[in-house]
């Protein structure tokens, strides 16, 4: 991947704020006011107006037209984000009131996508784990207004055509989320964070799945402290009967995954940062026990040297220190 | 669902405050700490996701266990209705993956699912694993 100039960066930024700023997406916080069309492009004469953003910008934008409206036996609560296929949100079954999130999925009638579709939900109908989702259901049919709200895009016989993948909600806001907010995490909550992160992923293996793209943006965490793995749309399966050190090389991007979450966590504190070795490598830069250092080296270098997910969980206990 | 925030601020290496753990060659994974160092450009992640594809289709070839679709994996016995790979749905007639609790097409509920033992696709309504006998969830 070529290294990008900070002019480069800077330029990026300035497009991101810009597309912040209009509304067109949400991070999972509520987002009231309504999108910006007016792109000013001629207030950056240099940036390049990208047709996908402008696509996803539309979009997300009618999306959150039918917020509020039904889509089967499902209510339309609020736009969670974009994902790869199309929108989230997040709804209730109008017959409990139980919390769900819809995920609307573009271009259904693609056979890639529904391929992609159930990939996804074969892996939730594989697991079964407090920390992941459950499939509850598809939905294929129309938007349909509620009560006096009136939206123009449900009279649309083409624009109210809706399929979404029903799972069930898990609680809390992602690491992505709250590193963003600027939310500092203790070695305490690094060590439960990550204890329970590689026990939900052993949980995924020990059925023959692998998530396939573990990083903070998928991975919730509650005020309690729970932490749910979500988004298995690029999972993969293999057979579970393989010995336990052949399933953890199968699982190689999966520890990957989990490790670079950690580092993630462990960078959001400017302390654990090093100001003399500024600029190194993270193991030179970040200030941790050489046991912690040795671990994290030898997830990403040396995967030989575990012989299981249950010997990548003891040793991960054992460097941060976490006592359950 | 992987949520894409769009927030600036990463951009900027407020994940950890260094810039340079967002940067591609420096850190570990001989430079793919840097492909992880910021989500937000659309570029960036196409062409990760087109890195990834490009893996699992290398990761395919050449670890042969490794496999897209649960029916590709192979299993320790695998009944009838699974090696067939579909099956019908009941509302709609709609060919429906073998294993799957809902009707791709129309959502109607046909009650499949996988054992929790041995991963073999359960015939809809079956209290056991044709399988390997584990009692359905």
């Amino acid at each position: 991947m070529p290294f990008r100039s900070k002019r480069e960066i800077s330029i990026d930024d300035e497009r991101e704020n810009a597309f912040r700023e209009s509304g067109a997406f949400s991070d999972g916080r509520s987002d009231a006011h309504a999108p910006d069309l007016s792109l000013r492009t001629a207030d950056f004469p240099r940036l390049r107006f990208s047709s996908s953003r402008a696509a996803r910008f539309l979009t997300a934008f009618f999306d959150r037209c039918i917020v509020g409206c039904d889509a089967g036996e499902y209510r339309l609560e609020s736009v969670l984000g974009q994902g790869r296929y199309g929108t989230s949100f997040s709804g209730i079954r109008r017959a409990d009131g139980m919390e769900v999130v819809i995920k609307k999925i573009d271009r259904a009638e693609s056979t890639s996508v529904r391929e992609a579709v159930w990939t996804e939900c074969a892996a939730l109908s594989l697991l079964d784990h407090r920390g992941i989702a459950r499939w509850l259901g598809i939905v294929n049919g129309r938007v349909t207004t509620c009560g006096s709200r009136v939206c123009v895009r449900a009279l649309l016989p083409r624009h109210a055509a809706f399929y979404g993948i029903v799972q069930s909600r898990c609680p809390g806001k992602s690491l992505h989320l709250l590193l963003c907010e600027g939310h500092v995490f203790s070695m305490d909550e690094i060590a439960s964070i990550g204890a329970s992160l590689i026990e939900t992923v052993a949980h995924c293996v020990s059925r023959g799945v692998l998530h396939g793209d573990i990083r903070p943006a998928n991975v919730l965490v509650d005020e309690q402290g729970r932490v749910s793995l979500v988004d298995f749309g690029l999972a993969r399966f293999f057979d579970r009967s393989l010995a336990e050190s052949a399933v953890f090389t199968c699982a190689a991007d999966d520890v990957d995954g989990i490790v670079e979450t950690l580092l993630f966590l462990l960078y959001s504190d400017r302390a654990r940062i090093r100001a003399d070795r500024s600029g190194r490598p993270w193991f030179e830069e970040l200030a941790i026990s050489e046991r912690q250092r040795s671990f994290l080296h030898d997830a990403f270098f040396r995967k030989e040297s575990f012989d299981s997910f249950e010997e990548f969980g003891s040793r991960f206990a054992a460097a941060f220190s976490f006592r359950s | 669902m992987g949520l894409f925030s769009m927030s600036g601020k990463k951009k900027k290496g407020y994940y950890g405050g260094s810039s340079s753990y967002g940067k591609p060659g420096l850190g570990g994974l001989g430079g793919m700490m840097g492909m992880f160092g910021s989500f937000s450009s659309s570029s960036r992640k196409r062409q990760m996701y087109q890195q990834q594809m490009a893996q699992q289709q290398a990761a395919i070839h050449q670890n042969p266990v490794v496999q897209q679709t649960p029916q590709a994996a192979p299993a320790a016995a695998v009944s009838a209705q699974a090696s067939s790979g579909s099956i019908a749905c009941p509302a709609c007639g709609a060919s429906v993956p073998a294993g799957s609790k809902f009707c791709l097409e129309c959502g109607n509920k046909i009650g499949g699912g996988f054992c929790a033992g041995c991963g073999a696709a359960l015939p809809p309504g079956a209290k056991f694993c044709p399988a390997c006998g584990t009692p359905r969830a």
